[in-house]
């Protein structure tokens, strides 16, 4: 009903394939009967270990059921995640062995021991299934790597660990599972499930109550103790480095948004932003330079060059360096134009760069614009009307060039040519 | 290749679709179905068939998919209530003048029930936040006619969300910090325009860089993909586009090479559209194709709006011009 990448060809030929043909029908026959037999069970309200085996057959087969999902939680709710098993559930042999053990205990100990006996023994209990049942997701998850349901199942799963056990081991449970989205990120660098998990993951270490996925609940309490924006930062460094990591759009997305959690989480003043921004665009200037070509990389100095001019919001800050004065802007936009301009000779068919061009020499005159700040101690360099129609007709040439070598959006250079008159 | 629309062949494919029930997809799908309904009346309608689906037996497949108990829709009957089959419900009823059917006040206390206290909503009682849920909310809300005094539904909260999914590249994201999505895009820009904020939510900057992010998705070919570095595909002809529409950009595309590219995934034999030339076709990807085409004018199509992807008569009926008369 919603397919992607599947031949039709080859569909065809299954289709006129009588042994194909019949084996199909009772693969469907069998899936319907589970099907039904599962629902039902879930009609009758049934949670014990049957339908839990119900469930996991029937997932495998379609794992896009989600109401099946839903009815699994019920039922590992209700039993093998119960604070109180109720009777009638065996339970895997490890359980088993410590409950027999209990019961030695509770003839001989007093109350309060025994309560923390229980007590621990459920803990153990609930973390072996919850294991279990992440191994049962693991090998679905490689399977079906966009599929919702599963990774809402997962972190379901982890957030009962959250809930259930004591903080240490909760704690390793989201540690193991960072682990498991570094492996993920490394098979499919761009998997956007992937990266959100990745987002999710990082901030139940940092902040281990936190439960909603929405991910605006993150408090601003995070002491620097739990914080890990130093070592994500790192990764993203990591990633844009490794092969082929310069055009992953992902990594440099992310790098964007850890930034100025970073630095203020650093404490860093305003020389050591300025300095911090100089590093930044120094590493693009290395990169665009090696390719052009990559979008992900222009999204990226986009991010630095906007943010760094005209969109300072001096209370949630997105820019590295938020208090820059109008001199110094216009000293970094002079300077990323002349650097551009520079690569423009060695490329000179490259419609990033020319797209680039129009859009800082633009951001440059916006600046120009700004009032001047009596104590800006840059000096300014000499501006006539001729610098003016200058760069005017620098940026007509542009466009006119970038309306020959990508005609399929000519419309929208167009449109900024026609703003220029 | 086929050079047109093969509009009967369309018609034909998703009339046939609910007789297939002797290959293996119909039945792995049922997760689907009342969404496979409404993309399938939409087709229809565009493709100015609008009868072509028998209207007794939809409202009451509709129907069984209700929960009276909570308000909500499930994909099939007894599949569990959510909100995505919820607005694939209201908009079935919606199209076909059949909204007295439900009981709207109760479907509204589903949707209130699913708000968190961020603004955001969940998908259904299981808690999973998603962008595309805030969307689902306002347009059922806004299709029921009861967007503005849906008890304990904050409109401000949930475009405070919305806002919070904003990236610098113009784009939004599943979440707060996820990588902006042409998915994504579309259900954000949406609900900004359901809730009639999109105007004085984005700068004239940022809906600049929103435009450009979408019209780098044009591929040579002419196909359109959802994320930069990825492959071209023909739903995308609508989350992209739609969202251009909504922004006013649709002329930064080339149109031509557009619609060329949806008009090569037809199956010339047996109907529908497909992701890509030569897969095999689906009724997901038909309804996206052909309102995609809508939206580029093509001929013989009934106009389908951008904010919805309903037939836009339809949406002017129920939404627009009702809205019209309360802001004059
Ligand atoms: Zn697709």
């Amino acid at each position: 009903m919603a397919s992607h990448g599947i031949s039709r060809s080859e569909y065809a030929t299954q289709s006129r394939d009588e042994h194909r043909r019949a084996k199909e029908l009772k693969k469907i026959e069998e899936y319907n009967q589970l099907a039904s037999t599962v629902q039902e069970q879930r009609l009758a309200t049934e949670h014990n270990l049957e339908a839990l085996e119900g469930t996991t057959r029937l997932l495998r087969l379609n794992p896009e059921y989600y109401t099946i999902w839903n009815y699994r939680r019920e039922i590992l709710q209700q039993t093998l995640l119960a604070k109180h098993s109720p009777p009638g559930i065996a339970l895997s042999p490890t359980s088993a062995s410590t409950r027999t053990c209990l019961e030695d205990n509770e003839a001989n100990q007093d109350p309060e021991e025994v309560a923390t006996s229980v007590h621990a023994a459920y803990t153990s209990r609930a973390t072996l299934h919850l294991k279990e049942e992440l191994a049962f997701l693991l090998p679905l998850l490689s399977s079906f790597p966009k599929c919702y349901w599963i990774w809402n199942h997962r972190l379901w799963t982890l957030q009962r660990a959250t809930e259930i056990l004591p903080a240490d081991k909760a704690g390793n449970f989201w540690q193991e599972e960072l682990g498991l989205v570094g492996l993920m990120l490394r098979r499919d660098v761009r998997n956007f499930h992937g990266w959100m998990y990745r987002r999710f993951v990082i901030s139940n270490i940092e902040f281990p109550r936190r439960k909603s996925l929405s991910g605006d609940e993150v408090e601003n309490s995070s002491s620097r103790d739990t914080s890990l924006v130093e070592q994500e930062f790192a990764y993203t460094t990591k990633m844009v480095q490794g092969v082929g990591g310069m055009s992953n759009y992902s990594a440099w997305h992310n790098r964007s948004k850890l930034i100025p959690r970073l630095l203020s989480e650093r404490k860093c003043g305003r020389q050591e932003r300025m300095d911090f921004l100089e590093d930044e665009l120094e590493l693009l200037k290395r990169n665009i330079s090696t390719n052009p070509h990559d979008q992900s990389l222009w999204f990226y100095h986009r991010w630095l060059i906007y943010s760094n001019t005209i969109t300072p919001d001096r209370d949630t800050p997105n820019a590295i360096s938020p208090f820059m004065s109008r001199g110094t802007k216009l000293l970094m936009l002079a300077a990323e134009i002349d650097t551009l301009q520079d690569l423009l000779e060695a490329h000179a068919e490259c419609k990033y760069i020319l797209k680039a061009l129009v859009e800082y020499v633009g951001l440059l005159q916006r600046v120009r614009e700004d009032p001047r700040d009596p104590e800006d101690v840059e000096e300014e360099e000499e501006w006539t009307a001729d610098d003016e129609e200058k760069r005017r007709v620098d940026r007509r040439v542009w466009l006119a060039k970038l309306v020959s070598i990508d005609p399929m959006r000519k419309g929208r250079y167009q449109e900024i040519l026609r703003g220029l008159d | 290749m086929a050079s047109t629309l093969l509009t009967s062949k369309h018609v034909a494919y998703i009339q046939s679709l609910d007789t297939k029930r002797d290959r293996l997809d119909y039945h792995l799908t049922s997760h689907l179905r009342l969404s496979g309904v409404y993309w399938g009346l939409t087709s229809l309608h565009l493709l100015n068939h609008p009868t072509a689906l028998p209207r007794s037996e939809t409202i009451d497949f509709v129907k069984s998919c209700y929960h009276p108990s909570s308000g909500g829709l499930g994909a099939s009957p007894g599949h569990d209530p959510h909100l995505l089959y919820t607005l694939s419900g209201i908009q079935i009823l919606a199209t076909i003048d059949a909204l007295d059917e439900i009981d709207g006040d109760k479907v509204v206390e589903y949707v209130s029930k699913l708000q968190n206290p961020d603004g955001s909503f969940s998908g259904d009682e299981w808690g999973e936040v998603d962008s595309r849920f805030v969307y689902c909310a306002l347009s059922t809300l806004s299709l029921l006619g009861r967007l503005g005094d849906a008890p304990g539904v904050s409109a401000e909260g949930a475009v405070g969300f919305v806002l919070r999914c904003l990236n610098a590249d113009g784009g939004f994201g599943m979440a707060p910090a996820a990588e902006s999505h042409a998915g994504q895009i579309f259900t954000c820009v949406g609900a900004l325009k359901i809730a009639g904020v999109f105007e004085k939510s984005l700068s004239e900057d940022q809906v600049n860089l929103l435009g450009d992010w979408l019209c780098e998705r044009q591929l040579p070919n002419g196909g359109l993909n959802g994320r930069p570095e990825k492959l071209e595909d023909v739903c995308y002809s609508w989350w992209v586009l739609s969202s251009m529409a909504m922004i006013g950009k649709l002329q930064w595309i080339d149109r031509e090479k557009l619609v060329e590219f949806i008009l090569s995934c037809q199956d010339e034999e047996n109907g529908g559209i497909a992701d890509r030339k030569g897969d095999v076709a689906d009724v997901f990807h038909t309804v996206f194709g052909v309102a995609g085409l809508s939206l580029l004018g093509y001929e013989g199509l009934k106009e389908v709006d951008p904010v919805y992807c309903m037939p836009k008569d339809v949406t002017d009926r129920i939404v627009w011009n009702h809205r019209k008369i309360l802001t004059t």
